[in-house]
Order: structure tokens, then C-alpha cells, then sequence
């Protein structure tokens, strides 16, 4: 499945977390209900990026979901060579042990409330 | 209100010394909330002119606070000045429409509060990267410094914890080839939640703006994702490119350069956060 992330954000910015956050909520949503389906995201039309956006949307998503899994089933494609560096430490920051371990308990915590 | 005291700049400069007098004024408003300040510049030979951001900021800081009224005696700086919009800015006349600078110097003084993206963006790609003493950067160099003026209004969205706006304005100064960028908002500053973040451990302004440029630094919630590389790649860029890049909040003022970070503590704090881009070269 190809999705178009200037239809995601209804905007060619990919700028604020907000939009992050829009971007993440439609994905996480995809790869809860396409079981499996691999899906690529172009940034076809993107005018703009800020590691604000990728933080909220790509970090989150690897900080929320299975790392192997979005390795093998979310790709990005279309990205401007200066946004690359955004997106690895996107992932980076999401794949990292000590974050996922604080989200784990924010959200235990959450559920507890 | 008839009163007014008359505090006096040495100098109108982007460096730590024009900051501390500027919040020392801020603080001596403060303390004397019966009269209004009344600030001289007439008599300085040289001004930069992006600190408008930074005095706009104070004054409505001192309106809010104090009910106070900055006044300025502008002189024969008074120019640029109007070309930028401060004063239209200080006697609450300013409009777009009414902006003129033949000389093509100025970046306009503009506020955006925290959600108005959008219209920040328009401001740098119109406004700032536009503007005559940036003709020579290529396109490749405009994208990049976009995305960096994006991320450091976007950082203060995420970490200010304000309502006011940001205050944004720049200068290019054309015998140097420089450009001064300045960006002000009135949020809670860098130390508090990195104070909280680090336990304690991080319990000064000047190291608390040195640990908010480290790679994957960051107070943000994980509700909002992971953060920690926004002014990280700014640095990165300023020092890359032979540019500057100053970061003061309370009394921290750090200055980085040419791979190294000075830092200054102010007398007074700024009730809030500044950053200041110099680029070189142009």
C-alpha cells in the first residue's frame, strides 16, 4: 500500500509535532488493521521537514510498535536527502532500549489511572 | 503613570554584554513599577537592529507584568527602526501593509504564537530567505537553513510552555556580509525542565543550554515521541558553515563558534529564551 504523506497531513509541511502526531495516529491505524501488508509512505510534494515531525511520527511509531516489524513493513521513499539524517535518528531514538522502558511504564502507569 | 527612569545601554550589540543590560533593565522596571522606562539609544554609534525581537518581547513582558510603557528614544537610528516595524510594534499601529524598506535590509519584526506553523514558514521562506543579502546562497543551502529556522520555532512550541508569541526579526548588515537572526519567546526557559529530566544534575542555565544542543538530549513527553536533535543540528549547521549560533535563557548566555562554546552568566535573567544565528559570509 503507497500513501501519499501530504494527503496524510493535508499539507506539503511536514513541520510541527501536531502534524506529526496526524501522521502517526492514520499509520499506527494502518499497521494495527492491514495485517502484515508492507506500506510505503512517499514525501512526494513534502516542502518542508523538521525532526520535530519526524520525532512525533516515525520515533513514535518505533517507540511504540516492534522495531523488526516496521523494519520490514514501513518504508519511506521520496525523502529528500537533507531529511534522511531526521528519519534514521527518528528511528534511532525510538529503537532505543531505555526509551522504550519509560514508555512502557508511562503507559502502565496510564492504564492504572 | 508620569514618571519615567532613564536606564542606559552602552552598546545595542547580538552579544551577552547589549543582553545583560537589557534584562537589567527589565528587572530595574520591575522594581520601580510606579514610572516608565525610558530607554536612550540616540546616542550609540551602531545598532543591531534584530534585537527589535528582544525589545519588543521586554515591553510587553514589562505591559503585562508591570502595566508598564517602554518608550524609546530612538534618534537617528530611528530609521531602521521604522523600516522594520519596532516602532509601529511599540505604539500597537503595526500592520503588514504598512512595511517599507527600499534599503532591503531588514527582516521584518513579525510575533507567531505556537501553532501558527504555517505561517512561520511563509515568514523565513518569504521574508528572511528572500531577502537581498541572501541572493548568493543557493537553493541547497536556503532548504537547509529553513528547516533549521523550522526546527528552533517548533522546539519552543514543544518546550516554552507559554501563550505569548515568538519574536522574530532580523538584520543583514551588507559591508560584513552578515545576518543576524533573532528569535525570543517569554516560556519558563531551558533550566527547569532539564533541572527535573536530569535529577538535579543539570541545575545552571548556562549547562542546561550546552546539554539541550548534545544529540538526542530532550525533556519531551514520550506521549509526543522521542526528541533531543532540533538545536543539535542547528549547532551542527552553524559550525559547519562558519556561522554562530547564541542561546541565552535566565542568566545563561552561551555562545558557539567556531567549534567552541563560551559561556557568560547575565546579572539579571531574560524571562525567557533567545536565540541568535549569524551567518557569514554571504
Amino acid at each position: 500500500m503507497q500513501l501519499l504523506l501530504q494527503d496524510l497531513l493535508s499539507s506539503t509541511l511536514a513541520i510541527s509535532p501536531s502534524a506529526g502526531q496526524k501522521a502517526y495516529q492514520q499509520v499506527a491505524q494502518l499497521l494495527k488493521t492491514e495485517n502484515e501488508s508492507p506500506i510505503e509512505i512517499s514525501f512526494k510534494g513534502i516542502t518542508q521537514c523538521t525532526s520535530s515531525f519526524t520525532n512525533a511520527f516515525v520515533g513514535k511509531l518505533y517507540l511504540d510498535f516492534p522495531s523488526g516489524e516496521l523494519q520490514g513493513r514501513l518504508h519511506f521513499s521520496d525523502v529528500k536527502p537533507i531529511w534522511q539524517q531526521k528519519l534514521e535518528s527518528a528511528k534511532q531514538l525510538g529503537s532505543n532500549p531505555k526509551l522504550r522502558q519509560r514508555r512502557k511504564e508511562q503507559l502502565a502507569n496510564l492504564e492504572d489511572e | 503613570m508620569s514618571q519615567t527612569f532613564a536606564p542606559k545601554l552602552t552598546e545595542f550589540s547580538t552579544d551577552h554584554r547589549t543582553t545583560g543590560e537589557l534584562t537589567r533593565l527589565y528587572f530595574d522596571a520591575g522594581r520601580q513599577n510606579n514610572k516608565w522606562p525610558k530607554l536612550d539609544l540616540s546616542q550609540l554609534n551602531h545598532v543591531d537592529a534584530n534585537l527589535a525581537a528582544l525589545l519588543l518581547a521586554l515591553a510587553h513582558k514589562m505591559q503585562q507584568k508591570n502595566g508598564q510603557r517602554l518608550f524609546v528614544d530612538f534618534g537617528d537610528k530611528s530609521s531602521v527602526f521604522f523600516r522594520n516595524g519596532l516602532i509601529a510594534h511599540l505604539q500597537g499601529k503595526f500592520s503588514e501593509s504598512t512595511l517599507s524598506d527600499e534599503r532591503q535590509s531588514t527582516i521584518p519584526l513579525f510575533t507567531f504564537h505556537a501553532d501558527e506553523h504555517e505561517a512561520y514558514y511563509e515568514y523565513i521562506m518569504q521574508l528572511f530567505l528572500n531577502q537581498r543579502g541572501m541572493y548568493r546562497v543557493t537553493k541547497t543551502v536556503k532548504e537547509a537553513l529553513s528547516m533549521h529556522y523550522c526546527e528552533v520555532f517548533e522546539n519552543v512550541g514543544l518546550h516554552a510552555n507559554t501563550t505569548n508569541p515568538v519574536y522574530c526579526c532580523g538584520q543583514y548588515f551588507p559591508n560584513k556580509k552578515q545576518l543576524r537572526f533573532t528569535l525570543v519567546d517569554l516560556g519558563i526557559g531551558f533550566l527547569p525542565k532539564i533541572k527535573e529530566a536530569t535529577q538535579g544534575k543539570i541545575d545552571t542555565d548556562t549547562s542546561a543550554i550546552v546539554w539541550a544542543t548534545h544529540n538526542m538530549n530532550s525533556t519531551k513527553d514520550l506521549a509526543f515521541g522521542p526528541g533531543g536533535t532540533g538545536l543539535y543540528q542547528l549547532k551542527k549547521y552553524c559550525d559547519e558553515n562558519n556561522g554562530s549560533l547564541h542561546i541565552c535563557s535566565g542568566k545563561g548566555y552561551v555562545n558557539f563558534i567556531q567549534n567552541r562554546t563560551l559561556e557568560h552568566n547575565l546579572t539579571h535573567g531574560l524571562p525567557g529564551s533567545m536565540i541568535n544565528i549569524i551567518l557569514r559570509n554571504l
